[in-house]
């Protein structure tokens, strides 16, 4: 087992206690991506998915694995760290990094998923010449997620296989870059002419990860000169291609060579590839590069890999995303529509696109801008995805959302960087009028029906965007509500003629300009009733004198000549008027109600108009009034006359 | 000192190299891949004399189908010489080229034991017995070449010059290569893994 950068395989099994179940026949529930794993405790590996399955191996803990999937297998049991249990098996292909075809002739074992964590790195290999011909396919099939291939080294000198490799990693998905092996013993002062030579050859595109400075020859230069020649070395590539290379080193080199500097980490070259072998965690030098810790950690010098003929080195990544160490890896934000028109109080969303560049970390999402009293949901706050979509919802009540536009602003940060989208939000008017109940009344000057009598119905709304039309609708006799014509949509009031004794209800609703309407606003039930002049209920003072005339209501009529006749009714209702002949000979009355002098009714007319409604008052609702008719005894043409009494009374 | 320029051109895969051996032999170049084995080296037989007059060819000869069997060559007959030491992440890889120096055909295996060695004889890093590999056949003034990849080197200074030595398989003696300088000690491996052993391994002779 040369090359398996296992310390020992103890002898400890982890007991696996759980009976077995019937063996499912084991097909992976997810190839999608290969995941690394790590053993929290000594684990089996079997050549099924279940208990029963024959122990091909017994990893330790601390052991990582390389799984493409879960199956459903035999039910297991165990106290790893915690008690564990359950059916679900890793199909595992690779152990530390190799796979088990490898290492165990099979294509895939199984271990019980509960023995293990998710792993904190993702695993590689740096190749050069040396390999040969590689198979990438089988490279990425064994899980394994980058490669670094020597690309040059001094001047002039190319790895021969470099155009290769380079072409099949990309070719294969697998995460890439290029190191140069740093020769100042040959060019002490060309470190740029090194730097030169390898940019020329890198063939860098984006996606690429960062190339690096492979670091372990010192030349015979000095700490001083071998810094200045790496400063030189790595400005140079970073003028050329904007990033920063990571560096390749051993920690011992490092401390020996460059006096365990951090000046590299202080300046931005925060990434570093360290060469320590055979141990459970590299040394890092430079104080841990400047507090950022290893992101490369080449581990091991002798690794099998499928798709590789002997030796290869093996390297791990520090995290499980090469995003922050990849080039060109960025991503944007967009959203759509870029204007939206919202009514207060409802909702809308917008498509957030998230365009992403060799960037697969999850974004966090933001919403700024949104106005009072409305709220912003994002489908989500942090996602992998390239999509999500946010929620305005505006509000007409409480805290309403004034009207207006609003530039709303969606940001996008992850990895320090923060991108931004942005949208208009158009907030209209979305609240519905305020309608005002119908109103009825009795109303002068008028000619009263034989049976019927002119009423007036009135009504409004208000809303700030102004009122387009309204819906009036009349109920007769309890019965069904029928729409009543206007003479404009925006009609606010209306004559009919309402039988007498009947009863009405009127009810109106408002439409404004937004296309906002109001409920119905309901006015009162109410009927018309007529009193003639010879009711009881109508009481005189001075002479009067009934007469009958054809064109009178109910045939007949009194009327006065002296000043001070009086003609006084009582009654209940939210309406009253006074019904009277008018014509040459007639004169003036006071009319006072509830003993409060109200007008001065002139009945005088060139023509004779009988049923005249002369005079009327009205309230809000029902009340006992009394409406008292007092003769003037006008010089000439004193005489007035009562036909009879009008009242509207609210049932 | 040497230079950048002599780092040698792209070489192709050992592989390859084998394919193209074969393909050599057909084309009546010098040398013969026979068929691996992991059977001792045939046994030492008379060396052909050349004809007095001739000139050696380094063209050799395919061993015809019950021909009796060429002599396996004597390390006198072989010089080798280190032509480049180039670097990769912790590895130094030496390319190596092997001369048949002698006047008659001979055979060596495609593999050795690589040993990295000072100017003292000291091994340094001492490879793994070969396995088994190619019979290859060698005309005088055949050239072969191939890559010595070692790693991790944790002991006190080597002394100058260092260089790789091969010991042949099946015993047949040891060759040791010229170094690329009198001085150059830049096959000397960093030590990466303190404690762990070093390594160094070959591929297999070729054209």
């Amino acid at each position: 087992m040369r090359g398996l950068p296992r310390s020992s395989f103890p002898v400890l099994l982890a007991l696996l206690l759980g009976v077995a179940s019937v063996v499912v026949s084991p097909a992976p529930s997810a190839r999608a991506a290969n995941t690394d794993y790590v053993a929290n405790c000594p684990a089996n590996l079997r050549a099924s998915a279940s208990t029963t399955g024959t122990i091909v191996d017994v990893i330790s803990t601390g052991t990582g694995i390389t799984v493409n999937g879960t199956v459903t297998g035999g039910s297991w049991s165990v106290t790893c760290v915690n008690p564990v249990s359950g059916s679900s098996w890793y199909a595992v292909i690779a152990v530390n990094g190799q796979s088990v075809s490898s290492l165990y002739g099979v294509n895939v074992l199984y271990a019980a998923t509960g023995l293990f964590r998710r792993a904190a790195y993702l695993e590689g290999i740096d190749v050069s010449r040396w390999q040969g011909a590689i198979d990438w396919a089988k490279v990425k099939g064994a899980g394994k997620r980058f490669v670094i291939a020597k690309a040059t080294e001094g001047i002039g000198f190319r790895d021969a296989n470099y155009t290769a490799n380079r072409s099949g990693a990309l070719g294969a998905g697998l995460g890439f870059t290029a190191y140069h092996y740093a020769r100042p013993d040959l060019n002490p002062t060309a470190a740029t002419g090194e730097a030169d030579w390898f940019v020329d050859n890198l063939g860098l595109v984006p996606g690429m990860l960062v190339p690096a400075l492979d670091l372990e020859v010192a030349g015979g230069l000095g700490t001083t000169g071998l810094q200045n020649w790496v400063a030189a070395w790595l400005g140079r590539v970073y003028e050329r291609t904007g990033i920063r290379p990571m560096i390749y080193t051993s920690p011992a080199f490092w401390k020996k060579y460059l006096a365990d500097t951090t000046m590299f980490a202080d300046q931005g070259y925060t990434v570093l590839w360290v060469a320590h072998w055979f141990v459970s965690a590299p040394t890092t030098p430079a104080s841990n590069w400047g507090g950022k810790s290893w992101t490369f950690w080449q581990y091991h010098n002798c690794g099998t890999v499928p798709g590789i003929g002997g030796c290869v080195d093996l390297d791990r990544y520090n995290g499980t995303d090469l995003t922050r160490v990849t080039f060109g890896a960025d991503f944007e934000l967009s959203a759509s529509p870029a204007s939206l028109s919202l009514k207060q109080g409802n909702a809308a969303t917008y498509a957030i696109g998230i365009s992403r560049s060799y960037f697969t970390l999850p974004v966090d999402l933001t919403v700024s801008g949104v106005p009072a009293g409305a709220g912003a949901t994002l489908s989500a706050t942090s996602t992998s995805d390239t999509s999500a979509t946010l929620t305005i919802t505006t509000s007409r009540s409480g805290t309403i959302t004034p009207v207006g536009s609003y530039p709303l602003t969606i940001s996008g940060t992850s990895l320090g960087r923060t991108r931004t989208a942005t949208a208009t939000l158009v907030v209209t008017d979305g609240i519905a009028p305020t309608a005002t109940a119908p109103t009825s009344r009795l109303y002068s000057v008028t000619t009263m029906g034989s049976s019927a009598t002119p009423v007036r119905s009135s009504w409004s709304a208000t809303d700030p965007s102004g009122i387009a039309k309204y819906k009036l609708q009349r109920q007769v006799n309890g019965g069904s509500w029928s729409t009543v014509s206007l003479s404009s949509a925006a009609a606010t009031s209306l004559k009919q003629s309402l039988t007498f004794s009947d009863t009405y209800r009127y009810r109106v609703k408002a439409t404004d300009g937004n296309g906002n309407t109001s409920a119905y606003a309901y006015g009162p039930t109410f009927k018309p009733l007529l009193t003639q002049q010879s009711s009881s209920r109508v009481s005189y003072g001075g002479t009067w004198t009934s007469v009958s005339n054809s064109y009178a209501s109910g045939g007949s009529l009194k009327y006065a000549t002296a000043k001070g006749a009086t003609a006084s009714y009582t009654f209940t209702g939210s309406s009253i008027s006074w019904v009277a002949y008018r014509g040459p000979n007639r004169g003036s009355a006071d009319v006072y109600i509830d003993g409060v002098h109200k007008a001065t009714v002139n009945l005088y007319s060139g023509t004779y108009y009988a049923r005249q409604i002369v005079y009327a008052a009205s309230w809000g609702s029902n009340g006992t009034h009394t409406i008292k008719i007092v003769c003037l005894g006008t010089s000439g043409h004193p005489r007035i006359d009562v036909d009879a009494f009008e009242r509207l009374l609210q049932t | 000192m040497r230079t950048m320029s002599d780092m040698g051109a792209h070489r192709p895969p050992i592989s390859l190299l084998i394919v193209l051996a074969l393909g050599s032999l057909l084309g009546g170049c010098g040398l013969f891949v026979a068929p691996q084995s992991s059977a001792p080296p045939p046994t030492a037989s008379p060396t052909p004399s050349p004809t007095p007059g001739e000139t050696p060819s380094p063209t050799a000869t395919p061993t015809a189908t019950g021909s009796p069997p060429l002599a396996v060559c004597d390390p006198a007959t072989l010089a080798a010489r280190i032509t480049q030491w180039d670097g990769a992440a912790g590895h130094r890889i030496a390319t190596v080229e092997l001369t048949s120096i002698g006047v008659v055909p001979c055979t060596i295996r495609a593999l050795a034991q690589p040993q990295l060695v000072d100017g003292q004889g000291t091994v340094l890093i001492d490879g793994a017995p070969p396995a088994p590999s190619a019979l290859l056949t060698l005309d005088p003034g055949v050239v072969l070449t191939t890559l010595v990849q070692d790693s991790n080197y944790c002991g006190p200074a080597p002394a100058p010059p260092v260089t790789v030595a091969f010991t042949l398989a099946g015993g047949a003696g040891r060759i040791v290569a010229a170094p690329l300088t009198p001085t150059d000690t830049s096959g000397v491996p960093p030590c990466l893994g303190p404690g762990g052993p070093g390594d160094i391994e070959m591929q297999p002779w070729g054209p």
